[in-house]
């Protein structure tokens, strides 16, 4: 039976023709959260105890579904074990299946990295969280290298800095993430390099924060050559920062994204902090040329993603297409409060330990970060 | 508490708790009740799903745990009806 990686089935799913998915974990986990690709991913759900409890049938509902289209079949569970065991089944009677290898959990860690073609003295990869639509970045010049956003699957930044011959310089985090556990303040400890972000969302921490302060451009490498630009956007976060690189890449964060912008309501503050989203929005970044290329923290469905597979604007076509940038003051604080309290449970927690106030088991991790993340306003 | 007959599924994680589970209940009398085991959350809602695929048991209680090692335990008694 081929044991498939996570990033190995998300490449196929980006194929014209992709696999279909067998997903064996039972309803209510299937309902939550499942595979998605950049198509649409034809999946069926059949739970492995059905397969336990009467075998024939279950296989025969899994060939009838087939109907016998040509193409790749993958099995799907929770961690990969019940999977497998049914991968094996259909295998010995005569219906070729793969294993997706560590489940929906090594599917919620999995990357893929995209180059972004033009970005001026800079090179930049979007590191896309497929599995929870988390984007970060790997910025270059030269030799010298920083990482924005990181995610705690540390293993995707390490090797595309490897791969690249690049020294990490510093790690950003445009603002406290609420929805993931950043992997920031470890891949900065390990390197010997500081942690860069906001004071304001970082009041009273437990980890070490070099403060980015508005304005004053941070530059990367022993020439010093490549300027980042810290751009207070508040809104998501009192402290949320955008990073202006090389005057062409405006990586924003949860502030804007392509098709939405950031979830104002998630502090309890929902009218107020909207007000300073739209003004963000209006205000700071007119300065801003068309241009300049956007790139957020969160892809709100993967079928966003460019025929590159990257998630990317310009600022002109947001400024044209994305609804919520669109809307006036008042439909866009009308719509913060109509959104405002249905932020997911487990936030807070996530937001400690990103503080550094609080530790979880990876176990724990794994459970705080199940499904897609639920950090724009208007798609949840 | 009642000596029922016990599947240790302690450790083990899906599918292994209800492989072991369906081996030993077609092993019990009709009208019996088993006792299972589990370490893994996951379990208690796949014994749901489970007994709701089968005409032949049901589940007569999960219950949360602890074993004498410290370690969180979900205690399924399921029994079967055919």
């Amino acid at each position: 039976m081929a044991d498939l990686a996570a990033a190995d089935l998300y490449q196929r799913l980006t194929s014209p023709a992709p696999p279909r998915i067998l997903d064996v974990r039972n309803a209510e986990e299937f309902a939550r959260w499942r595979v998605e690709g950049p198509h649409p991913v034809d999946l069926l759900n059949v739970p492995y105890f059905e397969f336990v409890e009467r075998e024939e049938g279950s296989v025969r509902r899994v060939t009838e579904w087939l109907g016998g289209r040509p193409g790749e079949l993958v099995v799907v569970c929770a961690e990969g074990g019940s999977s497998a065991f049914v991968a094996e089944i259909l295998n010995a009677r005569g219906v070729p299946a793969a294993n997706l290898a560590g489940g929906m959990v090594g599917w919620g860690l999995g990357t893929a990295a995209h180059r972004i073609p033009a970005a001026g003295e800079a090179r930049v990869w979007q590191v896309l969280r497929f599995g929870r639509g988390c984007l970060s970045y790997v910025v270059a010049r030269g030799e010298d290298a920083v990482v924005v956003d990181p995610h705690r699957g540390l293993d995707a930044y390490r090797t595309l800095l490897e791969r690249e011959r690049l020294r990490l310089r510093a790690v950003f985090d445009t603002h406290l993430h609420a929805d993931h556990v950043s992997g920031g303040p470890l891949l900065a400890r390990d390197a010997g390099v500081a942690y860069h972000a906001s004071p304001r969302d970082f009041e009273g921490a437990a980890v070490r924060v070099e403060a980015l302060a508005e304005g004053r451009p941070i530059r990367i490498g022993p020439l010093e050559i490549l300027p980042i630009v810290p751009i207070g956007t508040p809104g998501h976060t009192p402290g949320s920062t955008s990073l202006l690189v090389a005057e062409t890449v405006l990586l924003t964060g949860d502030t804007l994204f392509v098709d939405d912008v950031g979830r104002p309501d998630l502090g309890g503050e929902a009218a107020a902090w909207a007000r300073d989203l739209h003004r963000t929005l209006h205000e700071r970044l007119a300065s801003l040329g068309d241009p300049v290329a956007v790139l957020p923290a969160h892809a709100s469905g993967l079928a966003a993603a460019g025929p590159d597979g990257a998630v990317a604007g310009t600022l002109g076509d947001l400024r044209r297409r994305n609804r919520a940038m669109r809307l006036d003051l008042d439909a866009f604080v009308r719509e913060a409060k109509q959104a405002a309290g249905s932020a997911p449970p487990e936030y807070a927690r996530i937001r400690a330990i990103n503080l550094g106030r609080e530790t979880a088991a990876e176990s724990e991790l794994t459970e705080l970060e199940l499904g897609r993340n639920q950090c724009a306003l208007s798609r949840r | 508490m009642a000596e029922y007959r016990t599947v240790d599924a302690r450790g083990l994680k899906c599918p292994m708790p209800i492989v072991k589970a369906k081996k030993e209940i077609d092993a019990i009398p009709v009208g019996e009740i088993l006792r299972v085991v589990a370490t893994d959350p996951g379990s208690v809602l796949d014994f749901q799903g489970w007994m709701k695929a089968s005409a032949s048991y049901e589940l007569v209680s999960q219950e949360e745990g602890q074993d004498e090692q410290g370690r969180k335990t979900f205690v399924h008694l399921v029994r079967r009806k055919a």
